[in-house]
């Protein structure tokens, strides 16, 4: 009992100590009730309960066990938790909560219920105790009663007795279960109505009220005569409620008996739905209102955070706006301030402070005057007249020295704004400046440029793309006689005659492409003249527009001088210019010299790439001609050459060299006779001598070509004359030695002188074979020459053999007339050898002709003939004696005192060697025509062609 | 002189070069016509006598070569020698092309023109026998029958007895007759001889 009981006080301490901690801890007034709560259980615990029974123990444990697991579970909620925006959902917590209020309340309700119900039994059975002693008294009353009458006797116990127990039979029994005993002064049991079996016992040592300070035995109530309510327990050990009373006239106890165990069951049976009632109060009502009043509490508490959260949130924007516009006061581009009624700074942005050329700080608490002491006095009444209208005065300008610079001027717009109380009563003055500097400066600029513009000598128009006028300046009235007003109305065709209407657009689209156009025209005055005018024209956008931006000068003056220096100029540019020479201006004093622009242009040069020293035309002269170039140009300025003449080579900017023909003559010389000044030409004669070159390598070549196949006809010749006598000398020597052999076979002997016949002989055929191979390897060597087969056009072999003798047929005044077929194909043939055997035809003609009658002409006609080319030279000379005809072709054969007589030979060998055919035929009238054909070349991969 | 001797025609416009190979001719015991030209040659030539002919290139009137082409042109089968003081490949190739015996350049080494005049004749003899023998057979074919001459016409197209015979609607026996005469008019032993000389004959003719 008492381990439980000390157990039980342990748990309440530390329950107690929880809360405590928790007291300090948090400071909450429900921790400092529970402490007091758990303080007031403590004491009940130790001074009240300390002879309860175990049952009230063990429920005080459980009361403690709970408190305990109440305090644990419970802990404080942190405001912190709670600031972070998100309520704590604790569950777990909450059921504990519940859970523990309903163990506690179960509990008290276990304990107040049991103890009124135990209290209440106990009443109740003093009660029902003293009914029975009531019961008892009355019958003992009645008994007494009805033996006032009886004599005392011996008998007088036993009717008594008898007489009692006839009362209690008839007395209707006032309990179900009891009964009634009556005990003698002896202490023995003289009546028992429950169990008469027992009576005679002795029950004076019966002890019967067992709760009593001094237990009572039923000897002791004899002696006493007492009467007595008690509880106690009979013989049959049951509890009993038991009402002892006295009957003096037996001097014995009478005992009426109710059985405990009745009474309690009763008790228990009216009590039974009041403690389930309790139970059920207990249980359900009690925890439920502690969940609800929990969840109340959550509630308000969380949305006194929330309330609290929103207010944080609220202020920070507050904050964080305050911040924004601090920062936008502070950096705004304009000019911000704050004055009181006293003209005095309360706030002053950076830009503002700048304007004023001060720094913020030496604004705040001073006045408008002190501050800016050279406009106070234009601003002050603004300032005053704003406090007392409480309206706003927008747009001003304010003109200030520029605190940097005095002789520059500074412009602002400044507004000023009333700031009212919430009465409406002004308290101070917001100012917003801004610098208009830079842009009445642009205004100023503007004006300026329009005025000098305006009035401008030059004439400038503004045209729009439909060729009217946009603007026209002062001056165009004056060039053109309208005026500017007039001006506007008309269009461009209307001054220029030479833009009219249709060609408009063209101009525009040439000058959208040139953008800016310059050049003369004539534009019409007012009263009709033409003025000759330039104009310069620039496409300008302007805001989206396309303008032309034209000035017009009048330009009659420099025309008419122009044209006087022009013409000056001209006739004398006109002459250089058309012999596209270029001039020469030698001062023999300084040695500088004029080159004229077409000196320059021949080299390649451009006009300022040559200086006016000697040495630009020296040094460009090929060092092969300088030396001679300049003995005769020396030779001319001392005066021994009528003038200076000379053809040479100058190298050109390219590197490239050209010839020129250089002509000069001295045309002034001192009184010592030494030249001064000597003028000169230069001429471009490259393409002559380049022409000249290649008609000389061509000559060259011909006559190399020439010699060659000379040589080769002539061997050719010798060979076949020579081969003749050997041939006959090789078949002789061999006829002769078959002979000797035949001789020696027929008549033998003699053999001696055959033998040496036939030695001489072999003799003569060695001989014989040699020169014949001396011979063959003659002509091998002159044959080297290759020939190479081409297709070539046979036109212009004949062109360019007519070029070759052309001298010669110039000389001997013979006219070489053509008449070429063109549908000539190309012939496959060695083009020189060609050209050989025509020069060769042509140059016979001439020999012909030279000294026949005139006219003379030779006629050189091409066709086609039987798939080949025929070319004929017919000449009109005295033609060649039919019996000469024959030998024409023949080696050596000539008609003319010079000559070997090869020409003809040769070109028939060239001619055949191509499988062509050389002929000759008289005219019909005078002179010979020479023939020869030569295949066609045929396209492509024909044999012929390959062969 | 009998004309099967032969005969050795020397054209040559250059007498030294004319006389020198006619008595080299002569020196081997053979005759020998000397010309000056071309054209006094096409006089002289008699076309039934065996020889040849050795020719110069370059004469006046008529060449070597046309003198050459003019043999080929007639038909006369005169072996010819070509002698030329300088042998150009493009005249020696037209010559040969036109079945000269040879090209020779002058002057000739030892026993050249020697040598090929023997040939040349030895030539010359062989095609007048193969010459011979065609005429005697084309005369034997001339003296078939109509009917020989049918049945050797289908022989030569190579057609049997049985389908001659049914073609010429006769009997094999008649057409085995016949054959036997063709093979005894033409004296061949065989069929491949009697095709080969046809064949040969057709040839020449055509």
């Amino acid at each position: 009992m008492s381990l439980i009981l000390l157990l039980s006080v342990a748990l309440r301490v530390t329950a107690l100590t929880g809360v405590l901690f928790q007291w300090f801890t948090s400071r909450r007034v429900s921790a400092a009730l529970l402490t007091m709560l758990l303080v007031a259980l403590l004491g009940q615990q130790i001074f009240l309960f300390p002879e309860t029974s175990f049952l009230a123990l063990i429920m005080d444990l459980c009361v403690s066990a709970s408190l305990l697991a109440f305090v644990v579970s419970r802990k404080p909620v942190s405001r912190t938790e709670g600031s972070e925006g998100q309520l704590p959902v604790r569950k777990s917590r909450l059921v504990m909560t519940a859970l523990g209020m309903t163990a506690l309340a179960m509990t008290g309700m276990l304990v107040t219920g049991w103890q009124a119900y135990s209290n209440s039994r106990a009443a109740v059975m003093d009660s029902v105790a003293q009914d029975s002693l009531a019961v008892c008294h009355s019958l003992v009353m009645q008994a007494e009663r009805a033996l006032e009458d009886q004599p005392p006797d011996d008998q007088l116990q036993d009717r008594a007795i008898e007489l009692l127990a006839r009362i209690w039979k008839d007395t209707q029994p006032w309990h179900p279960g009891s009964y009634l005993c009556v005990i003698d002064g002896q202490g023995t049991l003289a009546l028992h109505t429950m169990k008469p079996e027992i009576q005679g016992m002795d029950v004076s040592s019966i002890v019967v009220d067992p709760h009593a300070e001094q237990p009572r035995t039923i000897s002791v109530l004899l002696a006493h005569r007492a009467n007595l309510a008690t509880r106690n327990t009979n013989l049959g050990g049951e509890q009993q409620l038991c009402g002892y009373g006295y009957m003096a006239s037996i001097n014995g106890l009478a005992v009426v008996h109710v059985p405990a165990r009745l009474v309690e069951d009763r008790i228990l049976q009216t009590a039974a739905p009041w403690i389930v009632a309790l139970f059920v109060i207990g249980g359900v009502m009690f925890p439920l209102s502690v969940g609800l009043i929990h969840v109340v509490c959550r509630k308000s508490e969380r949305e006194a955070l929330l309330n609290s959260q929103a207010l944080h949130r609220n202020e920070q924007l507050l904050r964080d706006q305050f911040a924004e516009l601090d920062l936008l006061y502070h950096t705004a581009p304009v000019g911000l301030c704050l004055v009181n009624t006293d003209l005095r700074f309360l706030r002053i942005n950076e830009e503002l402070a700048s304007i004023n050329g001060l720094p913020v700080e030496a604004h705040i608490g001073r006045t408008v005057q002190e501050v800016l002491p050279d406009i106070a006095d234009d601003i002050e009444p603004i300032f005053r007249e704003v406090i007392s209208s409480g309206r706003p005065r927008l747009d001003l300008d304010v003109v200030r020295v520029d605190p940097a610079d005095p002789e520059r001027r500074c412009y602002y717009l400044a507004s000023y704004f009333p700031l009212t109380d919430d009465d409406g009563k002004v308290r101070g003055i917001g100012t917003l400046v801004q610098d208009i500097t830079r842009r009445v400066r642009a205004e100023e600029k503007l004006r300026l440029t329009n005025f000098s513009v305006d009035s401008c000598s030059t004439s400038i128009f503004w045209i729009r793309q439909d060729a009217s006028f946009f603007y026209v300046n002062k001056a165009t009235s004056s060039l053109l006689g309208y005026t500017p007003e007039e001006l506007l109305d008309m269009r461009v065709w209307d001054i220029d005659p030479d833009y009219p209407r249709e060609v408009w657009p063209d101009f525009w689209q040439s000058i959208e492409q040139e953008k800016s156009l310059n050049f003369e025209s004539l534009i019409r005055h007012k009263d009709g003249t033409l003025v000759p005018v330039e104009i310069t024209t620039n496409l300008l956008e302007f805001n989206g527009d396309e303008f032309v931006f034209a000035f017009v000068t009048d330009i009659t003056d420099r025309k008419r001088d122009q044209r006087a220096l022009r013409e000056s100029e001209q006739r004398w540019s006109f002459a250089l210019d058309g012999s596209r020479d270029g001039v020469w201006d030698w001062n023999a004093d300084t040695g500088e010299v004029f080159f004229s622009r077409r000196w320059k242009d021949m080299l390649g040069f451009t006009d300022h790439e040559i200086g006016s020293d000697q040495d630009e035309w020296e040094s460009r002269v090929h060092p092969h001609d300088r030396q001679r170039c300049l003995n005769d140009l020396q030779r001319h300025l001392a005066g021994i050459t009528p003038h200076y003449e000379n053809e040479y080579r100058m190298q050109c900017r390219d590197g490239s060299w050209k010839w020129f023909l250089d002509r000069g003559k001295v045309i002034s010389r001192s009184p010592s006779n030494q030249p001064l000044r000597v003028i000169g030409t230069h001429t471009d004669i490259t393409e002559r001598k380049l022409a000249e070159q290649e008609i000389r390598q061509h000559r060259d070549m011909l006559a190399h070509v020439t010699r060659i196949s000379t040589m080769g006809e002539l061997v050719a010749g010798i060979a076949h004359e020579v081969n003749q006598p050997l041939h006959a000398i090789a078949n002789f020597a061999t006829a002769a030695a078959i002979a000797l052999r035949d001789a020696e076979s027929a008549a033998p002997g003699n053999s001696d002188l055959v033998d040496e016949l036939k030695e001489w002989n072999q003799g003569i055929r060695d001989a014989s074979l040699r020169a014949s191979q001396i011979i063959k390897r003659l002509r091998e060597f002159s044959r080297k020459g290759t020939r190479e087969r081409v297709a070539v056009d046979i036109n212009e072999i004949v062109t360019a053999s007519i070029e070759l003798v052309a001298f010669e047929a110039r000389d001997c005044e013979i006219s070489v007339e053509t008449d070429l077929a063109s549908d000539l194909p190309l012939a496959l043939a060695d083009r020189i050898q060609c050209e050989q055997v025509m020069v060769n035809l042509l140059h016979n003609a001439c020999e012909a002709l030279a000294n026949s009658e005139l006219p003379r002409n030779i006629l050189v006609h091409t066709r086609r003939c039987d798939g080949m080319i025929e070319l004929q030279v017919a000449d009109n000379g005295p033609g060649i004696p039919p019996e000469e005809h024959p030998r024409l072709f023949e080696p050596f054969y000539t008609t003319k005192s010079t000559g070997m007589g090869l020409g003809l030979a040769i070109s028939r060998t060239i001619i055949e060697d191509h499988d062509g055919r050389l002929w000759a035929s008289d005219n019909h009238h005078l002179g010979t025509t020479f023939h020869f054909t030569l295949p066609t070349a045929v396209y492509p991969g024909c044999k012929e062609a390959l062969a | 002189m009998t004309s099967d001797q032969a005969m050795i025609y020397v054209v040559d416009d250059d007498a030294g070069s004319r006389q020198s190979v006619k008595a080299l001719v002569r020196s081997m015991g053979l005759q020998a016509v000397a010309c000056s030209s071309a054209e006094e040659f096409l006089t002289e030539l008699d076309p039934d006598r065996p020889g040849c002919l050795v020719t110069d290139v370059r004469m006046p009137g008529m060449s070597g070569i046309e003198l050459q082409e003019r043999l080929v042109a007639e038909r006369i089968s005169l072996p010819v020698i070509i002698i030329t003081a300088y042998a150009e490949t493009p005249l020696t190739v037209k010559a040969l092309k036109q079945g000269a015996v040879t090209v020779l350049e002058k002057p000739c080494r030892d026993y050249e023109l020697y040598d090929s005049i023997r040939d040349a004749l030895a030539r010359d003899a062989d095609k007048r026998s193969q010459l011979a023998k065609q005429q005697k057979f084309q005369k034997a074919l001339n003296a078939l029958t109509d009917a020989e001459r049918a049945v050797l016409d289908l022989m030569l197209e190579g057609a049997a007895n049985k389908l001659i015979a049914r073609q010429l609607d006769v009997s094999v026996r008649t057409v085995e007759n016949r054959r036997q005469k063709i093979f005894e008019k033409t004296d061949s032993r065989n069929l491949a001889e009697l095709l080969r000389r046809c064949f040969r004959s057709s040839l020449d003719n055509s």
